[in-house]
């Protein structure tokens, strides 16, 4: 989707699929053996409960992939979630604020965070994994703190409307996400920004030299990815009404939020990557954590099996980067799953 | 009887088509300190780096003590012996001396570090070199003549018997590579190595050598042993003495009397930059010449806010110019093409237009938005000059090396800066569509704008340039040469008489006029 890997005029058909087709074959595998492994799992209520559940997943993949694309990494998102839930009930319950107020606020919150994380790491030089993983810790800990780890109840029915309502039968969150998906790729393909967010991520140094502010592109990136942190909050807080300072699996949306974009395409080594298949990244993950659970598997196998994920696209992503993949089968691998080519 | 002796017998290069050693024959033999000289890509680097295993040969043979032998890697090389130190010391500086001594063959026992016996050997080590150095010192702490003392030493305690040495002086004030070259020189005698001294520094090192070489364009044009080598034959070998040498093709532009400079620089310094003082005209194009880490790069680099000017003016258009940075740079109309396009020039995974039209893609913003379709258009436009082959909306790390540089330069020409800084512009080119660049460069000269072009290669810089400033150590004097009646001998003698020590300029004002005639 970004011009960086633009297909080639010349090259086959098969070349000439977008990048995204190999892992979207591979979405469709695992879709398929779901289908045929339960009758349970291809329902219009697993569906929902699938999407649904892939929201905060897919925010906070398409908050990490800008960040990833720059070359850095963001691990404070999970926290962030987190702090925004218990920020959204705080707000609207001890300081009275009305919630669309509320939520705008929990916004800014997330937005704030990103950017404190993003300064300190353009300014100190600090790599982002040291500050985003002290980031994590310190928003961690400021809803435990404020509410002493009890949860807040709350009673602003309008606040339910955007985890719990269905315009035309569709959760609002995945409204919600679709929307922010498109305005990202976007934002990203169209604007001079995105380009100049690429450009950082495949030579920094050569981007600052043509001229790019690369203090801007750092904490912008960071506070789109506080951002969508805070709307998976936002919607955390608003599906169950309560300020939790733990709620869901925040360890776990982080892992498979990360996970989501490098089985995606999205390169940990910054410059490569689209929304789309990040987003496909999402879906997938989304997909294996959801068959799992309707097919009763221990949840204890879930990070397991995530995990296993993330490690066969990294090795990838790191054999390609090295150019170190070229034994026989990369090329069946390449004309079979249109995966990324070089020329 | 075998004579103990490090020989090369007819070696042969050469990199992708282009020949860089013409049959080389050189010999080292223990105890003695041979000098290898050679201007920029006489290939002695490339000598030096195949007789330390670093790098193939095409033909020839290497003959180590009287026996053929092969090297296919610089492990192979220390296994016989043979070692060699580069520029780039590959000492590890968090770790204390000691631990670099040893840096892969700790003595230990039973996998617990004998820490009394190598720091020992390691004290004993400096002792007998003479290096006030404690073993437990860090190496980051350490002086650089220190830190290549270290290297050395170490490379001779793993037994090593012909030490190569890559320009060893050319980060040190004249004073400390006397001492360098004097420690190096008392080491060869004792121990009996034999050192090969790689440098463009003739004067430095010429007094500390046993025997002299001297390579132009790959191949031997001089060699001599102690009492008959002689400085201005070394000199005179070097420059070279090429009757039929190209002509420049243009006639210089010069500055017509009463007009005013464009690009005015006075005393100039950065922390490497020792002063640089000088102008350039409107229409004309001032080429900049000096040996390796003479500091023509870091001008253009500071020019470009890229480093923090200390001390000095500069004035463009008569008002005072400081980029604090880059973007800066590119508001105020300057536009820098890198020497290392790989390092800091393109995007790699961005398409070939992308990266023409980075710098200015705002221009191309149409509400908000990029007008994808018009920016591609006006970098193909702007390619279509220099018939850039390869597929342009690929990434451009799959063009070649020369169609690269041809893209780089092509945002230069999209930049419509008022001040061009180019740094090795043709680097990697084609003949073709070297003569397109330079015929690009003439036509913004005529324009008005100012341009300062730095080039290794004397040929290029003699056609392009009306006027040539030579740096040396950081500095630059004002004065300048004018091109139109230069030759290639006469820029690199000026070049090495400034940058071979003899004149340590202090100030970077007093400069030698007795060798160049313009």
């Amino acid at each position: 989707m970004t011009q960086p890997c633009e297909p080639t005029i010349r090259s086959s058909f098969l070349d000439r699929l977008p990048r995204e087709t190999g892992i979207g074959a591979v979405l469709l595998c695992i879709i398929a053996v779901g289908h045929f492994a339960t009758p349970n799992f291809l329902t219009l209520s697993n569906v929902k409960v699938l999407l649904l559940n892939g929201a905060v997943i897919g925010f906070l993949c398409l908050g990490q992939t800008f960040v990833l694309l720059t070359g850095g990494i963001d691990l404070s998102t999970g926290s962030i979630v987190a702090m925004s839930c218990v920020f959204a009930a705080v707000l609207m319950q001890y300081a009275g604020i009305p919630w669309p107020l509320a939520v705008v606020l929990v916004m800014g919150i997330g937005i704030a965070t990103g950017m404190i994380s993003g300064l300190i790491i353009h300014y100190a030089g600090v790599p982002p994994f040291i500050v985003t993983f002290a980031m994590q810790g310190v928003a961690a800990s400021i809803p435990q703190i404020i509410t002493g780890a009890n949860f807040i109840m709350i009673t602003q029915k309008g606040y339910a409307l955007i985890g719990q309502s269905r315009p035309l039968g569709v959760p609002f969150p995945v409204i919600a996400l679709v929307m922010a998906v498109v305005c990202a790729s976007i934002f990203l393909k169209k604007t001079v920004t995105g380009t100049h967010i690429c450009a950082v991520g495949g030579n920094a140094e050569a981007s600052r030299l043509a001229g790019i502010n690369i203090r801007k592109i750092t904490v912008l990136v960071y506070a789109i990815s506080g951002f969508c942190a805070a709307c998976g909050g936002l919607i955390y807080g608003s599906r169950i009404m309560v300020g939790s300072p733990n709620p869901g699996r925040v360890g776990d949306d982080l892992f498979f939020s990360i996970a989501a974009s490098v089985v995606g395409g999205v390169s940990l080594f910054g410059g490569t990557g689209t929304i789309l298949g990040a987003m496909i990244g999402a879906v997938m993950i989304a997909t294996v954590s959801n068959l799992m659970n309707v097919l009763s598997i221990n949840p204890f196998w879930q990070p397991l099996v995530i995990g296993l994920i993330i490690l066969g696209g990294v090795t990838f992503d790191t054999l390609h980067s090295s150019k170190r993949l070229r034994l026989p089968w990369k090329k069946l691998w390449k004309s079979s799953f249109g995966f990324r080519g070089n020329s | 009887m075998p004579v103990d002796s490090y020989v090369a017998r007819g070696l042969e290069k050469s990199f992708s088509g282009v020949r860089v050693l013409h049959g080389v024959d050189f010999e080292i033999s223990p105890g003695k300190v041979h000098g290898l000289f050679g201007h920029n890509g006489a290939g002695k680097s490339t000598l030096l780096r195949i007789m330390a295993g670093a790098c193939g040969y095409d033909s020839g043979e290497l003959i180590l003590n009287g026996r053929a032998v092969v090297l296919n890697s610089p492990r192979d090389a220390l296994s016989s012996q043979i070692a060699c130190v580069y520029q780039e010391l590959r000492l590890i500086s968090q770790l204390s001396v000691t631990q670099n001594v040893f840096l892969g063959r700790e003595l230990s026992v039973h996998g617990v570090r004998m820490e009394r016996e190598m720091r020992a050997h390691t004290a004993r080590l400096l002792e007998e070199h003479d290096l006030p150095v404690l073993p437990d010192a860090l190496v980051r702490d350490l002086s650089h003549p220190q830190r290549q003392m270290i290297e050395i030493i170490i490379n001779l305690d793993r037994n090593a018997r012909y030490l190569f040495l890559d320009e060893p002086t050319t980060a040190l004030e004249v004073r400390r590579a006397e001492e360098l070259l004097a420690g190096v020189r008392r080491i060869a005698v004792e121990k009996q190595i034999g050192v090969v001294v790689v440098t463009h520094k003739v004067s430095e090192i010429l007094d500390h050598c046993d025997d002299a070489t001297v390579l132009t364009g790959g191949a031997v044009v001089y060699r001599a042993s102690t009492p008959r080598i002689d400085k201005n034959e070394v000199v005179d070998a070097i420059v070279g003495k090429k009757p039929e040498e190209s002509l420049t093709f243009h006639t210089p532009f010069s500055a017509s009397a009463g007009s005013n400079p464009r690009l005015v620089v006075k005393n100039l310094r950065t922390k490497g930059l020792r002063g640089v003082s000088l102008k350039v005209y409107p229409g004309e194009i001032l080429g900049l010449y000096g040996l390796v880490g003479s500091g023509r790069s870091r001008f253009c680099r500071t020019l470009y806010g890229m480093e923090k000017i200390t001390a000095g003016d500069v004035l463009f258009d008569g008002v005072p110019f400081h980029a604090s940075s880059p973007s800066d740079a590119i508001e105020r109309g300057v536009a820098y093409l890198t020497e290392e396009r790989k390092k800091d020039g393109f995007i790699p995974q961005m398409s070939v237009l992308k990266n023409v039209v980075l710098p200015m893609l705002s221009r191309f913003r149409r509400f908000l938005l990029l007008d994808d379709r018009a920016a591609d258009t006006y970098a193909r436009g702007v390619l279509s000059r220099f018939d850039t082959q390869g597929q342009l909306s690929g990434p451009i790390q799959s063009l070649s090396g020369g169609n690269q540089q041809k893209a780089l330069f092509g945002r230069i020409i999209a930049q419509n800066a008022e001040l061009v800084l180019l740094d090795e512009p043709a680097k990697g080119v084609d003949i073709g569509a070297k003569r397109d660049i330079y015929e690009v460069i003439r036509g913004m000269a005529r324009d008005g704008k100012c341009v300062v072009v730095v080039s290794t290669e004397e040929e290029e810089l003699l056609q392009i340039a009306d006027r040539i400033a030579v740096f040396s150590n950081g500095s630059c004097p004002e004065e300048t040469l004018q091109a139109g009646n230069l030759t290639v001998e006469q820029l690199r003698m000026r070049a090495l008489n400034d940058g071979g020590g003899m004149t340590p300029s202090r100030k970077g004002v007093d400069f030698p006029q007795n060798l160049t005639k313009t």
